[in-house]
């Protein structure tokens, strides 16, 4: 077994080693786990990882993501040993080159990286995909994402102010990760939409924006409650660069739109056709430049390319008349969404 | 007592790359990267007629990136180290392009072509940043007042003539003496 390489980094008996790794500037603001050799062999034998393995490449920034520096910032940001597949696919998800890393971590507009886990994983590590979704409560969903970030901030330079610029980020850059209800849903889960079988296991990555809740407790038909959904979204976070969107349909709009029948592919054409905004005013409210051209009254744009643009999961509380989205960052070709399949030993 | 392991990349240390100047612009052909962020094309073309006139370089050619937040193309580094003999990058206005207008003079160098990044004084830090991680950590870039995407034409001229001296000296002078840290500063805004 190959060694641990870090630099080693005594604290005295008496002091206290949270605060010596708050005063090296470890942290993203909360306490952290001392990152112990003990705790960090840990981490790296329940992935069956080498340290010295490389888990991904940054060209642009010239850094080698080693699973030993990713296990340190795991045990740090409280993971237990068994979620380490899950932050090694996901640190793979952000080096992958179509996430293209630079742009969505060093940006001013801020997105977070959003954690869809699929699989029988999210089961087995009790990875949140009911209520209070994007809440606390579950310390796979508050860790995972965080040791993501902390990779982020210690490997690779993404420190507020220096590379990572973001003018106002989002809650979801402390930790962002959700499971889809799998179980509960009638349609193929997203990873199998993805290419992945529905018993493997993945991690998609998503440069995204907060989640945008909306609300409707009125509508018995798809069509108006996917509506309110549209309505919403076509003046959202994406809307001059056609970006992706996720959309959370939890349990009572899930029930409502799948039993009138309607597939996840209905439901993206029908977002697709309800989400078009003309030039004049988008060129009135400031997102494309004056002025406004003869027939810019009637000349449509659509909010994304295609509407497989739109990724529709179950997941949130089984009660409530509440959905919600989640705008992508920028353009899609900027930085793709990527899946990774998780490995475990 | 206990130990901890440290959790950041360690590469530090300097290995600062600078190509070679020449003696002048006199007949030099300029290479410009445009980073696709509102008016740095302008900008940028009018900095290369500032230095054919004031400078006597030959001519310039822009070059596009595909979008801001990337550096530039395989294909830009090398037909610009084929094809010019001096480079300006820019112009940098945001977090992501601001770092990747740094990294395009930090490749270019590395080509042994001159290079002057130009980026807006709000961004300093993150284009220091970048020249960190690339090993450079007083790699010279150029600043400029924040922002640009809204100014007028006749502000990105006066924009243009106050930073195309700063442009000359960079492409021409020992890049390794330090510079006057001083923002072109418009004045009128």
């Amino acid at each position: 077994m190959a060694e641990l390489t870090s630099l080693r980094r005594s604290v005295e008996t008496g002091d206290d080693a949270i605060e010596f790794c708050f005063d090296q500037g470890w942290s993203d603001g909360l306490p952290v786990v001392p990152p112990t050799p003990q705790r960090v062999q840990a981490m790296l034998d329940a992935a069956g990882l080498a340290p010295d393995h490389e888990i991904g490449f940054i060209a642009e920034r010239r850094i080698s993501i080693t699973a030993e520096k990713v296990a340190i910032n795991a045990v740090l940001a409280g993971c237990r040993p068994e979620y380490m597949p899950v932050v090694v696919a996901a640190v793979e998800g952000i080096c992958d080159p179509e996430w293209a890393f630079h742009g969505p971590s060093t940006t001013t507009s801020g997105p977070a990286v959003l954690l869809i886990v699929n699989g029988p994983i999210a089961r087995k590590l009790d990875i949140n995909s009911k209520e209070c979704l994007f809440g606390p409560g579950w310390r796979a969903n508050l860790t995972i994402g965080r040791a993501l970030r902390l990779v982020m901030r210690n490997v690779c330079g993404t420190i507020p102010g220096t590379l990572d610029m973001a003018t106002l980020g989002n809650p979801g850059k402390l930790s962002y990760v959700i499971a889809e209800n799998e179980e509960e849903s009638p349609w193929t889960p997203f990873h199998v939409d993805r290419g992945f079988k529905a018993e493997q296991s993945t991690v998609t990555v998503m440069a995204a924006d907060g989640p945008c809740q909306i609300f409707n407790q009125l509508s018995d038909s798809p069509e108006q409650l996917l509506l309110t959904l549209a309505d919403n979204m076509r003046i959202s976070g994406g809307v001059v660069g056609q970006t992706y969107y996720v959309v959370i349909l939890p349990g009572e709009h899930l029930k409502t739109v799948t039993d009138a029948g309607w597939s996840k592919k209905d439901v993206q054409k029908f977002f697709f056709e309800h989400t078009y905004n003309n030039y004049a005013h988008l060129r009135r409210t400031g997102r494309f430049p004056m002025p406004i051209k003869p027939g810019d009254e009637y000349r449509m744009r659509p909010l994304v390319t295609s509407p497989d643009m739109f990724f529709v999961l179950a997941a949130g509380g089984k009660v409530g008349a509440f959905s919600a989205f989640i705008p992508g960052w920028a353009k899609a070709s900027w930085s793709r969404v990527v899946t990774k399949a998780i490995k475990e030993i | 007592m206990i130990e901890l392991l440290d959790p950041t990349r360690e590469a530090v240390g300097a290995e600062p790359i600078y190509a070679e100047r020449p003696a002048s612009l006199k007949g030099k052909r300029i290479g410009l990267i445009e980073n696709t962020k509102y008016n740095s094309d302008n900008i940028l073309k009018r900095i290369g007629e500032i230095l054919i006139r004031d400078h006597g370089a030959a001519s310039y050619t822009l070059y596009t990136k595909r979008y801001s937040s990337i550096p530039a193309s395989e294909q830009t580094i090398r037909d610009i180290a084929t094809n010019c003999d001096v480079m300006v990058a820019g112009v940098g206005d945001c977090g992501s392009c601001s770092s990747g207008t740094v990294l395009d003079g930090i490749l270019l160098e590395m080509k042994n072509i001159p290079s002057a990044s130009i980026i807006t004084h709000l961004f300093v830090n993150t284009g220091r940043a970048m020249a960190r991680q690339w090993r450079n950590p007083d790699y010279q870039y150029l600043v400029m007042e924040h922002p640009i995407a809204n100014l007028p034409e006749e502000l990105l001229q006066q924009r243009a003539e106050q930073i195309a001296p700063q442009v000359a000296a960079l492409l021409v002078g020992d890049p390794r003496k330090p510079m006057a840290p001083a923002v072109a500063r418009s004045g009128a805004r």
